[in-house]
């Protein structure tokens, strides 16, 4: 970390991220592991990584097999939840249309399968104006417009 | 390392970084340092350098400088590495998508989450006529939802009670119909879901849509969650005998007993 994030940033703690590296770990390995594998997986050292495995399993951050191996825990699947509910597929794509939009220079559309077909929900102008009749809540017919394309593979 | 207060059994800062993220959850939308700091009483200036290592992991975002904290992609793929760590439910998974296909129905799986019922699996129906608005987070009534109902027949009844006390509380009482009479009532009617073993509602949320739930329950015979199947009154028939009812059963009871055979 470089002395600029770190003053623009603020200073942290360094156990979360420590922490962080092996909830990563048993996130990228499905199946259950014992500590030693977890802790090689993170990076550090079995002793080190114990005592984070005893505050994460208080939290049901964490939890242990029948056999002693470590999986994540319920609380790990209520931030999931949280984070679900946080995200809105509509926003997200607004966000990539806006993006495609800004990055190619052409007028980006997104649309929806609604009542009487592909409907136009958000236009992004391009930089070069196009005078199309297209605006939010344009219908297009599915057949002859090239958004077949996206209707298809959407579907 | 060296100023880390750390017991023989855990790390003091583990702890504290869990009580924020636990604030978060509690307060159910995007919240300011303050917010957060406060309800987990912890001063903000200590919160702050918290939150900053968990924004560098991922468990958290704010959508612009000093905006308000929420949960970060960290977070969501913790939850969905638990979802594909336990047999429970990565069978699930497969019933899901083995009903959908088969009823023509949507199929949920749902767990007990912050707040409740919760969606963490969905699958639309095989013709895709994605009319209901149900997503993976979404909640589910436990008074008036056949999801919620296995719940109430088979979930932690401290943590079902008050969850209950609350819906029949909530206000206007005209913006929350319910046709469940009173606890006593709700009490009758799970008694009924656990002895036929699922749970059925048709058309109370939405007319026209139906929906049945099965319990689900792990390698330790513990209740794990309920799959539910939503659809069309034309594609599910809700009684006991129907091929609905039947083929969400005869998945549930297979992916039972293939996980209390399983050893991990």
């Amino acid at each position: 970390m470089t002395a600029k994030t770190s003053k623009s940033e603020g200073r942290g703690v360094q156990s979360i991220e420590i922490g962080a590296q092996l909830l990563e770990a048993l996130a990228e390995r499905a199946a259950p592991m014992m500590l030693k594998e977890l802790a090689a997986a993170a990076g550090v050292a079995p002793a080190q990584a114990h005592p984070y495995l005893v505050s994460y399993r208080q939290m049901g951050m964490v939890e242990q097999t029948a056999s002693g191996r470590y999986r994540l825990g319920p609380f790990a699947l209520d931030l999931a939840i949280m984070r679900m509910r946080t995200i809105d597929p509509m926003q997200l794509a607004s966000q990539a249309v806006i993006a495609l939009s800004l990055e190619t220079g052409l007028t980006g559309l997104l649309s929806v399968w609604g009542a009487f077909g592909p409907t136009i929900v958000l236009v992004h102008e391009g930089t070069d104006q196009v005078h199309m009749n297209t605006k939010v809540g344009t219908v297009y017919n599915p057949v002859t417009t090239t958004r077949r394309m996206v209707c298809s593979r959407s579907h | 390392m060296g100023s880390e207060s750390r017991s023989a059994r855990g790390i003091q800062s583990i702890t504290v970084g869990g009580r924020l993220l636990q604030a978060l959850i509690d307060g159910a939308r995007p919240m300011t340092l303050r917010e957060i700091a406060d309800r987990a009483e912890i001063a903000p200036a200590q919160a702050h350098a918290y939150l900053v290592s968990h924004r560098r992991t991922g468990m958290v975002v704010q959508e612009f400088d000093s905006g308000p904290y929420l949960f970060g992609p960290f977070a969501l793929k913790l939850g969905l590495a638990r979802l594909r760590a336990l047999p429970v439910y990565g069978r699930a998974e497969a019933l899901l998508k083995s009903l959908s296909q088969e009823l023509n129905v949507m199929s949920v799986l749902a767990v007990w989450g912050p707040g409740g019922p919760s969606a963490v699996m969905v699958v639309q129906a095989s013709d895709k006529r994605s009319d209901l608005n149900i997503r993976m987070g979404t909640r589910f009534s436990v008074l008036n939802t056949a999801t919620g109902r296995i719940f109430g027949a088979h979930h932690d009844p401290a943590q079902v009670e008050p969850h209950v006390a609350a819906e029949f509380a909530r206000s206007p009482a005209a913006f929350y119909p319910t046709d469940v009479a009173g606890p006593e009532d709700f009490a009758q009617r799970v008694a009924e879901v656990r002895d036929q073993g699922f749970a059925s509602i048709r058309g109370a949320r939405v007319p026209g849509i139906d929906a049945i739930a099965a319990p689900i329950f792990d390698e330790d015979g513990q209740f794990a969650g309920a799959v539910t199947c939503i659809g069309h009154a034309e594609h599910i028939d809700t009684g006991p005998e129907g091929a609905a009812v039947r083929a969400l059963l005869g998945g549930a009871a297979r992916l039972n007993a293939a996980d209390a055979a399983s050893d991990t």
